[in-house]
């Protein structure tokens, strides 16, 4: 266990220490200052304009981490081989696996912690001169909790993104199968429901087993988006909650445990 | 040597920059006009798949599209039926992807209902926020205004009246319009059994809510007495009285009901139809 904690803290002081980090956090604090400006342009329920862009700020910098930096700094350990100094070490490659996924964890942790207060200022900012224009159930409980699940998704997401590190050979190409992971994760349940209701693509029993199987496998991150639910203070059930922190973390565990299977077969070098 | 590079590099800096500031201007002027939206088509997709390609971004999609559409409608003179077609279809691609959004049904009933006119896509789009804002009293309203006002469908203006005074926080005049609706369409007893369930929810402190209801009520109880009056009169004579005063001079009523409005009933003696 020391011996992960190690690697994630030194993994989490690399993360931040890292120059696109500060070029993310740079967009992030000058999208909430549009924030300000986009709201603006509004007429009716400003507080759920600012909830939206703010919020899908916070998103938006969490993929850039998750594909821009989550990806290269491991790739980086394989390419520059600096993780031949690592696992010579009394480092177990599923030590080394998940050490490095907690710290790059802890630094979307950081990063959500950080732009989510800033979206919060902003929302608060966006809103001051017109209080009597934000929904009438929005409460900043409902904001925390879907910033919170917001950082879970982006946390499902990098674990899949740690998986196609593990398997494929170029950074390029881990880029891109988690890009195809996001969008598959973000849309196979709309696509589905889609299917099913309008009869999109025929009966075909395959094609629906295939995204059957698809909704299985890919991680369901559109249910994590509970950005309306914040702009408008909707109701949401306690247990449904519940649930989908636990189908979080479990797809995580699971994720993980399948890339430390992989990398423990890899070849390096 | 090095004074002619400083020279060439200058001449050349000073070349660039000119035919930069020049090209920038005319760019700038040449665009003018276009700064604003000139075109009505919009993301030219179904709701369903927009939805989709939008992923997580729904609600600032969302936001684009409207912010795109009231530039179009603001910065545009004569917008055609074709126009009016992609504007209908953007603001359904808007509540596809953020259906509770206010700024989107004020959107379709100011510009869909009235401006262009086309009262049937606006209860389409309005009933949309209605579904999806249950603590909202004014989609409703909309779609009942519009229902009364450019279909002259009474019943469904009463419905949908009625449905909106439920709400908490709803002015007592729904309730009101939706009884002369229901009484317009026929439907008087079942608008005071409305009217009376209401006022069994409403709290005998709101003293203005329980009063209108209770005048409204009166008034219907009128237009029902009446029209029960008129009835007996039709299946005995075989024709409708000229006036109201005909069901007290023939004995199918002791006196006409008092308007608690103090205007009186009034009565159409081609239609048969009674009101106040």
């Amino acid at each position: 266990m020391d011996k992960i904690w190690l690697l994630a803290r030194i993994t989490f002081k690399d993360g931040i220490r890292h120059k696109a980090l500060y070029g993310i956090a740079f967009l992030g604090f000058l999208l909430f200052a549009a924030n300000i400006l986009v709201t603006g342009m509004f007429s009716w329920e400003l507080g759920k304009v600012a909830v939206d862009v703010g919020l899908s700020v916070v998103s938006l910098s969490g993929l850039l981490i998750i594909f821009f930096l989550s990806i290269n700094t491991v790739s980086n350990d394989l390419e520059s081989r600096t993780i031949y100094m690592i696992l010579a070490r009394p480092v177990s490659r599923a030590q080394y696996v998940v050490g490095k996924y907690l710290g790059l964890a802890l630094v979307i942790l950081a990063s959500s912690a950080i732009l989510g207060a800033c979206a919060a200022g902003s929302v608060k900012f966006a809103t001051f001169r017109a209080p009597g224009y934000i929904p009438i159930d929005f409460s900043w409980g409902t904001f925390s909790l879907a910033l919170c699940f917001l950082t879970i998704s982006l946390l499902v997401l990098a674990a899949v993104a740690f998986f196609w590190v593990s398997v494929t050979t170029h950074p390029f190409t881990a880029v891109l199968l988690s890009l195809f992971s996001y969008f598959i994760g973000q849309n196979v349940e709309a696509v589905k429901t889609m299917m099913l209701a309008t009869g999109v693509l025929g009966e075909n029993p395959l094609v629906l087993r295939a995204v059957d199987y698809g909704a299985w496998l890919f991680p369901n991150l559109a249910a994590f988006d509970l950005k309306t639910t914040a702009a408008y203070g909707l109701p949401i059930d306690a247990a449904y909650l519940v649930w989908l922190a636990v189908y979080g973390i479990s797809y995580i565990g699971l994720v993980l445990f399948l890339t430390v299977l992989v990398f423990r077969r890899r070849e390096l070098g | 040597m090095r004074l002619r590079g400083l020279a060439a590099g200058v001449v050349l800096f000073a070349v660039l920059a000119a035919a930069q500031v020049s090209s920038h201007l005319a760019v700038q002027d040449a665009r003018r006009d276009l700064m604003w939206r000139t075109s009505s088509r919009g993301v030219h997709l179904p709701p369903a798949l927009l939805r989709i390609v939008a992923g997580e971004f729904k609600g600032l999609v969302s936001d684009y599209l409207l912010l795109e559409v009231g530039s179009f409608l603001g910065f545009t003179q004569d917008i055609s039926s074709e126009d009016w077609d992609n504007v209908v279809l953007s603001l359904e691609q808007c509540l596809s992807l953020d259906p509770y959004f206010q700024q989107t049904y004020i959107f379709v009933q100011g510009h869909i209902a009235w401006e262009a006119k086309r009262p049937q896509d606006a209860l389409r789009l309005l009933d949309v926020s209605r579904r999806h804002r249950p603590w909202d009293w004014r989609p409703g309203y909309f779609m009942g205004f519009d229902a009364y006002f450019f279909l002259k469908d009474y019943a469904k203006a009463a419905e949908y009246f009625f449905d909106a005074a439920k709400i908490e926080g709803a002015p007592v005049l729904l309730a009101v319009l939706g009884g002369r609706f229901a009484a317009k369409s026929g439907r008087v007893e079942a608008a005071v059994a409305l009217l009376q369930s209401m006022l069994e929810e409403v709290p005998p402190e709101d003293v203005l809510r329980v009063r209108e209801i209770r005048m409204r009520m009166e008034a219907l109880q009128g237009v029902a007495a009446l029209e029960r009056a008129l009835c007996d009169y039709i299946a005995v004579f075989r024709e409708k009285p000229n006036s109201l005063d005909d069901l007290i001079t023939s004995g199918f009523l002791s006196a006409i009901p008092s308007d608690p409005y103090g205007e009186g009933y009034t009565y159409d003696p081609e239609t048969g139809e009674i009101g106040f």
